[in-house]
């Protein structure tokens, strides 16, 4: 994307961003809150059309009507910051297989559901309201609903804030099998603990990219020392 | 406290979809979506309190039948009705029948407080039996089918999502409530301290469903323009049923269906 800018009204939330993805990078967004790090992750799942400069996603130019294509939809998912929003069914099982019915084929859709509710070791709660579930079992639900139709490009808005030490380390761990299996993912924090599987780091301060570099620099740059976000 | 309690309650019995397969939920969507039409038809345009009786009789006999839950819908309706409906009984004018104080209940008040409650325990009990023993993705495609505009059927459904998201945030708020002012009950307090959170709290949740609609859009909601075409089909005998109770009530309300509702 070249110069992206993203307004909410007439408040600047993102401004002259430019940058490339290429697939199979685990790329951390990193930023103070605010720092408009989620309007930015909107941008990339092509569920918001920048306001200024133009990005292409999967090689088509994001519009309006992208943001509603189903083959680009099959290829990205998103795993929200807040699990009750992304999770809007009346049940768990309902919710995991909202995507492969819609998606996917429905012959299909059973089975996907079941296996990604398996891998988040979520199967047991299936019958159960989204609502009623703890803080960490609907943040793995919320991942299962997004793994479930097996998306190439997987962003991650804050996937730990509110995690135990447990949920992190079980998160971590499928950070690493996912990338294993090749697929792009882009992952925003304001927590600069976990990022051992980045590839790549950006970090963004009042809506702008103020590094993008490898990852080890982050833990000697006193420029980033400076800017208080070590 | 209990009043409110018990409104939660029965907003949440209308938003679960009973898993275990009843009779009901193996009746079409669409059969079931045209049978709730026809009775919200009757319970608009029949005046007849007895006919609208004997239609909410065959709607309890249904659910006495197959879908028992139901009636833990009902528990919300004093809330919604009462406060009409109490009112109604003294300012409808009218022949006097008792009086109180200074108000004055009149058989017409009675009378159009009656209708009131009939009619909103039809509506409840028609519309839970539905949602109750359909998932909402299949109520959902067959208002498509029906040719509902989509963004009527979006709004529908984020305003359900809506009433059942917000129900929940004031129970947990309650509990909240609670947990900090046992063996004080009475404290009013504690509403006046609550009050502002409350609205705080609605008008975060109502931010929140543009993101809701993000995240269903993310996963493929109302894409294309009904791709997968559904087979329709349609369940004669059960719809029969209901036309066949149509045409009973319609005899029995007599006169002009298009008089004014009351
Ligand atoms: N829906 C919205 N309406 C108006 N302003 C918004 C909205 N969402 C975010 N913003 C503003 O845009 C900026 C960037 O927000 P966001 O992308 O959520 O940052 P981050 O995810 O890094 O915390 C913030 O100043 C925020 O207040
Ligand atoms: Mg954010």
């Amino acid at each position: 994307m070249t110069n992206v800018g993203y307004s909410y009204d007439d408040h600047v939330a993102l401004k002259n961003v430019t940058m490339q993805i290429e697939k199979g990078e685990v790329v951390y967004l990193i930023g103070e809150n605010g720092a408009g790090k989620s309007t930015l992750l909107m941008i990339l799942a092509a569920l918001y059309v920048p306001t200024t400069g133009t990005a292409k996603i999967f090689g088509k130019k994001l519009t309006e009507k992208l943001t509603k294509d189903v083959e680009i939809r099959k290829k990205i998912g998103v795993v929200f910051q807040d699990p009750d929003v992304q999770l809007f069914s009346p049940t768990v099982y309902d919710d995991v297989a909202f995507a492969p019915r819609h998606l996917g084929d429905d012959a299909n859709a059973e089975k996907m559901a079941e296996t990604a509710m398996r891998r988040m070791n979520i199967w047991h709660l299936r019958d159960r309201h989204p609502y009623e579930l703890s803080e960490g079992e609907k943040k793995r639900a919320s991942v299962a609903t997004v793994l479930s139709y097996e998306p190439e490009f997987i962003l991650f808005d804050e996937p730990t804030a509110n995690m135990d030490v447990k949920g992190r380390h079980e998160f971590a761990r499928l950070l690493h099998e996912l990338k294993e299996e090749g697929k792009t993912m882009v992952i925003a924090t304001h927590l600069l603990g976990d990022i051992k599987e980045a590839t790549r780091v950006l970090v963004m301060q009042s809506g702008e990219v103020v590094y993008d570099g490898a990852p080890d620099v982050i833990e000697n740059d006193s420029k980033l020392k400076s800017l208080g976000l070590l | 406290m209990k009043f409110v309690n018990a409104t939660l309650k029965s907003i949440k019995a209308i938003e679960k979809v009973d898993t275990s397969r009843s009779l009901l939920s193996r009746v079409n969507p669409e059969t079931k979506l045209l049978s709730l039409i026809i009775v919200l038809f009757l319970m608009i345009f029949l005046h007849s309190l007895f006919a609208l009786l004997l239609l909410l009789l065959f709607l309890v006999v249904e659910a006495l039948l197959f879908e028992r839950g139901v009636f833990a819908a009902w528990l919300f309706v004093p809330l919604f009705t009462g406060m009409i409906a109490i009112p109604a009984i003294f300012m409808v004018p009218g022949e006097p029948i008792f009086h109180f104080y200074f108000l004055t209940a009149t058989y017409e008040g009675l009378r159009a407080a009656a209708l009131l409650i009939i009619r909103t325990l039809i509506a409840v009990t028609a519309v839970t039996l539905l949602t109750k023993t359909t998932r909402w993705e299949d109520v959902i495609a067959s208002l498509e089918l029906i040719r509902l505009p989509r963004v009527f059927i979006l709004i529908l459904f984020l305003t359900f999502r809506y009433i059942f998201f917000f129900a929940r945030i004031i129970e947990s708020t309650l509990l909240s409530i609670k947990s900090r002012v046992i063996g004080k009950e009475k404290s009013t307090s504690t509403w006046k301290l609550y009050a502002p959170l409350i609205g705080n709290l609605f008008v975060k949740s109502y931010e929140m469903q543009e993101k809701v609609y993000m995240s269903m859009l993310s996963r493929g909601f109302m894409l294309t323009e009904s791709e997968k075409k559904r087979d329709v089909h349609i369940t004669w005998s059960y719809l029969a049923v209901f036309f066949a109770l149509a045409i009973v009530l319609v005899g029995i309300n007599g006169g002009a269906l298009w008089q004014l509702p009351l």
